[in-house]
């Protein structure tokens, strides 16, 4: 066994020391670094925010990616921070510092290096090493906040804070001298609107909607800095959602097929009615409730609904072999649910208790089976309906920004020939004319839209064609606007020929006496109104415009105006206002 | 008799054998307690003669008079148990009156032959007090035989006793009649140490201390064959490349010609340390480390034994002088700016 020399010993042991010095600084240094790494990723943070605030997409920044990005910066450097190796002789000079050794770490490592033997040198060494021995390396290197980093990393978020959240003044100036940037920006928003208010429900056809939604509404967002993109992104969202609804039209199709054969029914009665009521919503309704009610029909319902559902899959299978399909199942399901009962039945005539039990606990399989069918024709109808709107709504949205960027070329005819007119009449015997025409709001200046359904026809907005929207509506003479847009008004009304003047005159009130007979366009004393006054009855647009337009706002911001038309009726009154 | 401090190093040898950093500490802290008996107060001036003494170099002490330099030098000579000798230099002192002479004698044969008589010189403690009175050639014997440890009488040269300390004093007041040493000798002092004022505290002892029936006595702590063997001792303190290089910089900062020189020394200096210097520095910076209970030289020592060691070798122009300038103030500069890596 080679015996070291007593240099060499408290040279080895100097090393080892200087091994834990070396340690303690690694976790020191990787706590400053940790913080330091935070201030390096809160300043590529305030670049990031900065780059959006400049190009005005703060809001697409993703927060939860803006927290990360610090966080991961942070722990990159401490970890990278400690793979940092010291040398020994810079250790001890650390160390004869932190510790106030007074260079004896650095003397006795030199003297340890050359191998000194003379007693001083021996004497030096062991003093450095019993000096090191009693040191706590984390009383020499504690552990301290690194309060100048974390102070610096506060105020770089502060700042990126309020740069996010503060105007820029250019843009502003750029959306004050290009009002078509703010439009292009309120579709953004409309369309994210219109993706929020999507129901999270379990529905993949609708949450593929909202996503695609989602998306749609950030691209048109990135790009309302250029409307012109904007636009391009809005047309191409509305492609995609178009794309989307191919299979609507046949659906649509096929509940009119199913509508006529539930119709007969008393139990399937209120579906017919929400199919012929053209609105997706509450077929999705109507299909719940039923397959609902399924569960509590008793054998002989359920074997006649059966029947009545299987007549309504034939002939919904002629238009869409999926719904037909699905109407299948369910009359399939409720069909096994009714034999099972009967047979539970026949076993509680002559049997004992317990095969009747064995026999109802078939029931609500079948029926169960019913309702699952049903349900999916409801989701599929929900979809449907939200595609409807989405498609209705972007189809507005891009209109406005189109009107925004002075492009003024008609769309009538395209969206003539995709509206749709579901002639339910004969049906129901209600209403009378259910002419696709009266939907399309095509006139001389070409630019009215919208779809006609029927009873309920037309969207149209364009002011132009308003008059012969109105009379085509079926109550033209009561509700039909001047704007172009009428909601059809009473189904069972008869087909009036309102005048046209009619739409365009707007009265100014005046207040009749209490004692006289108020005519059916007179008001009649109000205690809560003062003398109107004299003057002429007829006044200027101008003058009633403001209050005019301010029940169809209030409703808008409200919310007591139907989603699928809020924008048109937004578009429809601003454009009076800009008239 | 234990007179070590609580500060010693807790790894200091317990055994006595030889020459040990532990005697050697025990020893020089004895000195200081003995001195510090009848020297009240100037800690610091005490201090620094030890070092001196244990570096092996000679000191000049500067301050006005009264404040105990010549009892000082005295004191220390009765603790070491050396012999002193002590030259009160007047301008008509000569070098033969300090170094010696060589006398005609009678021999009991009847021959006459010459014979050298040493001078106070020969001693291993030597007091020149005011030494700037004496005119340059005696200055020049005194200097000649501070660097050589010899005299050279006619044809003999004669070797100075060892140890050999020259402990010399000047009055920086009353300059009329007086010479000035020149630079070149003055370089030769390991230290040059201020007496400063005494404080009130200070004054109070002395007047209790001195003005008493009982006045203290140095007991002899150590030999000169123990203050030899000391000496060599502390020259084997090991420093640290980082330290020297240090007190490189720092003697090399002292000079205006350095390009890093600080603005002051640029401005205000004639000329720098001379490598002496850097020797005195070192030495010194031993010195100190081993009385602070260390083996080894600090950062910390060389900025002590910075002034003392280098106040006396900066010629400083007569710009410093108009502008009050000091010399201690340029050094201060000097060591404050000088990193240590």
């Amino acid at each position: 066994m080679t015996m070291l020399s007593p240099a060499a010993t408290y040279h080895a042991e100097l090393r080892q020391q200087l091994d834990s010095v070396g340690w303690a600084i690694s976790v020191q240094r990787g706590l400053v670094w940790l913080a330091r790494g935070l201030m390096a990723g809160s300043v590529i943070v305030l670049g990031l925010v900065v780059w959006a605030w400049t190009s005005d997409t703060v809001r697409n920044l993703p927060i939860p990616g803006l927290v990360l990005v610090p966080i991961v910066v942070a722990l990159l450097t401490a970890v990278g921070s400690l793979f940092i190796r010291h040398n020994s002789r810079e250790l001890a000079r650390r160390i004869d510092r932190a510790a106030s050794l007074h260079e004896r770490s650095t003397t006795a490592l030199e003297l340890g290096a050359r191998g000194e033997e003379f007693p001083l040198a021996i004497a030096q060494m062991r003093d450095a090493v019993e000096h090191l021995r009693r040191i706590e390396m984390l009383d020499a290197f504690p552990l301290r906040v690194p309060r100048r980093e974390l102070v610096a990393t506060f105020f770089v978020v502060l700042v990126a804070a309020i740069v996010g959240f503060s105007p820029n003044p250019w843009l502003l100036r750029a959306r004050a001298s290009n009002p078509s940037i703010t439009i292009a920006r309120e579709q953004a928003q409309r369309v994210q609107r219109l993706a929020d208010s999507l129901a999270a429900e379990q529905n993949p056809q609708i949450d593929a909607l909202r996503q695609v939604l989602n998306n749609g509404a950030k691209t048109v967002d990135a790009r309302s800095n250029e409307p012109d993109a904007a636009l391009n992104a809005l047309q191409d969202l509305e492609e995609q959602v178009q794309q989307m609804s191919q299979g609507d039209d046949q659906l649509s199709a096929s509940l009119a097929a199913i509508a006529s054969a539930l119709a007969g029914d008393q139990a399937t009665q209120p579906l017919a009615d929400a199919i012929n009521t053209g609105d997706m919503r509450q077929i999705s309704q109507a299909s719940k409730d039923l397959a609902q009610a399924f569960q509590s029909m008793s054998p002989q319902d359920q074997q006649r609904v059966a029947m009545v559902m299987r007549d309504a899959a034939n002939r919904a299978g002629r238009v869409s072999q999926s719904v037909g399909n699905q109407l299948q199942q369910a009359a399939d399901g409720l069909q096994a649910a009714a034999a099972a009962a009967d047979a539970a039945q026949a076993g509680q005539n002559g049997q004992d208790q317990g095969q009747s039990a064995d026999g109802q606990q078939a029931d609500p399989n079948g029926a169960q089976a019913a309702s699952d069918a049903m349900n999916q024709l409801s989701d599929s109808t929900a979809a449907a309906d939200a595609r409807q709107r989405t498609a209705s709504q972007l189809e507005s949205s891009r209109n406005a920004l189109e009107r925004a960027l002075g492009r003024t070329q008609s769309r009538s005819g395209t969206n003539g020939s995709n509206g749709t007119s579901n002639n339910r009449s004969p049906a129901n015997g209600q209403g009378t004319n259910g002419d696709p025409s009266a939907g399309q709001g095509q006139d001389s200046s070409g630019q009215g839209q919208g779809q006609g359904q029927g009873d309920q026809p037309g969207n149209g907005n364009d002011p132009g064609g308003a008059g012969s929207q109105g009379d085509q509506g079926g109550d033209g003479s009561q509700t039909g606007q001047g704007g172009g847009y009428s909601t059809g008004g009473d189904p069972n009304a008869t087909n009036n020929n309102g005048s046209p003047s009619n739409l365009d005159a707007i009265y100014d009130p005046q207040q009749v006496q209490a004692s006289g007979q108020a005519a059916p366009n007179e008001s009649s004393v109000n205690p809560y109104t003062s003398d109107a006054g004299s003057g002429s009855a007829q006044t200027a647009p101008e003058a009633v415009q403001p209050s005019y337009s301010n029940q169809p706002t209030q409703g808008n911001d409200q919310g007591s105006i139907p989603l699928g038309l809020r924008d048109l009726v937004k578009d429809y009154f601003s454009s009076l206002d800009q008239k | 008799m234990s007179v070590l401090p609580a500060n010693i190093p807790p790894t200091a040898p317990r055994d006595n054998a030889g020459t040990t950093p532990y005697r050697f500490i025990e020893t020089a802290r004895a000195i200081e307690a003995e001195v510090s008996q009848v020297i009240i107060g100037q800690s610091e001036v005490i201090r620094g003669v030890l070092t001196c003494l244990l570096a092996g170099g000679h000191a000049l002490l500067e301050g006005i008079p009264g404040l105990g330099k010549t009892l000082l030098v005295r004191t220390i000579g009765e603790a070491l148990d050396l012999t002193f000798s002590r030259v009160q230099f007047t301008p008509d002192l000569m070098p033969a009156d300090i170094t010696g002479t060589s006398i005609l004698r009678d021999s009991a044969e009847g021959t006459r032959s010459f014979e050298f008589q040493p001078g106070p010189l020969f001693a291993n403690l030597v007091l020149a007090d005011e030494i700037n009175r004496a005119t340059p050639k005696t200055q020049s014997a005194l200097l000649e035989a501070m660097q050589e440890r010899r005299v050279t009488a006619g044809r003999t040269t004669h070797s100075l006793p060892e140890p050999f300390f020259v402990l010399a004093t000047q009055n920086p007041i009353e300059m009329e009649g007086t010479y000035p040493l020149p630079e070149a000798q003055l370089d030769r002092f390991l230290f040059k140490l201020t007496v400063p004022y005494p404080t009130e505290e200070d004054l109070l002892h002395i007047a209790q201390v001195t003005t008493g029936a009982n006045m203290p006595h140095p007991t002899r702590v150590a030999s000169g064959a123990a203050l030899l063997e000391l000496m060599h001792f502390a020259r084997e303190v090991p420093v640290a490349e980082s330290v020297l290089r240090f007190a490189v910089r720092i003697v090399r900062r002292t000079n205006p010609e350095t390009p890093d020189a600080p603005a002051e020394i640029k401005r205000f200096a004639r000329y720098g340390s001379s490598p002496r210097g850097l020797q005195s520095l070192v030495l010194g910076a031993k010195v100190r480390a081993l009385l602070e209970g260390r083996y080894n030289v600090a950062f910390d020592d060389i900025r002590a034994v910075a002034l003392p060691a280098l106040r006396h070798r900066i010629i400083v122009g007569f710009e410093a002088d108009a502008e009050a300038v000091t010399t201690d103030k340029l050094i201060h500069d000097v060591v404050a700016t000088t990193p240590e890596e």
